[in-house]
């Protein structure tokens, strides 16, 4: 994808902190679009999702995300399902990642493990002291 | 997107998946298992690549900024806060 084709940036901050709420690893990401228009959003981090990021079409839509396509996947139960794929960036302090972003009807925000690894993150959490943190890997 | 306005997301998805599994699917799973095969339905066309927006990326450049057909192959997916996805009229 060329510079000036890239339609959205999600930003993730170095060293972030996040909440354990409800037993749940949030991290507060921020997404941008074509819009210039930025907008925090909480993820959760799912260790179980071996995808980049899932987000709801309520966010993908103000943030005007440019469609790559539609991706068929078998789920863990055995049901076929589709979604849409569209294509964006990832920033760590101002170093930015091109992935692409699933996006689907749940309301959730999923920040999967292919896209941690794509950014060289290593995903802390201590559930005991509800600690969760997402910091460069060694 | 350009090329393939006629095609509506659900032929895409259909087109594709008819392509892939009668055609594709056997052979790419022997040799490319887990990676990315993106997939210009009309022109039967597609790209593999272990990184997913590097594949749409190659597909673009060769086929035109149209929208693809996107499946990993041989790999069940684990969104594992996904089983709450259902049937509805994007889910194709």
């Amino acid at each position: 994808m060329e510079a000036q084709k890239i339609q959205a940036l999600i930003i993730l901050k170095k060293n972030m902190l996040g909440t354990f709420n409800n037993d749940q690893p949030v991290i507060e990401i921020e997404v941008k679009g074509i819009t210039g228009i930025s907008k925090k959003i909480n993820a959760l981090v799912d260790s179980g999702f071996n995808g980049y990021i899932q987000i709801p079409f309520v966010e993908a839509f103000p943030l005007g995300l440019v469609l790559a396509g539609v991706e068929a996947s078998t789920l863990a139960d055995g049901s076929n399902s589709s979604h849409l794929v569209c294509k964006g960036q990832v920033c760590v302090e101002g170093k930015c990642v091109d992935t692409t972003i699933d996006i689907h009807h749940a309301n959730i925000v999923l920040l999967g493990t292919k896209l941690l690894k794509e950014l060289k993150k290593t995903f802390v959490l201590d559930a005991s002291i509800g600690k969760v943190e997402i910091i460069d890997s060694k | 997107m350009a090329d393939n306005k006629s095609l509506s997301l659900e032929e895409i998805t259909k087109l594709g998946e008819r392509f892939y599994t009668e055609e594709l699917k056997n052979s790419l799973e022997k040799q490319y298992m887990g990676q990315y095969v993106v997939i210009d339905v009309q022109e039967k066309k597609y790209k593999i690549n272990p990184d997913r927006l590097a594949a749409i990326q190659e597909a673009t450049k060769e086929f035109g900024d149209k929208l693809f057909y996107i499946i990993q192959i041989g790999s069940t997916k684990n969104p594992s806060l996904n089983y709450t996805e259902k049937k509805y009229a994007w889910n194709f």
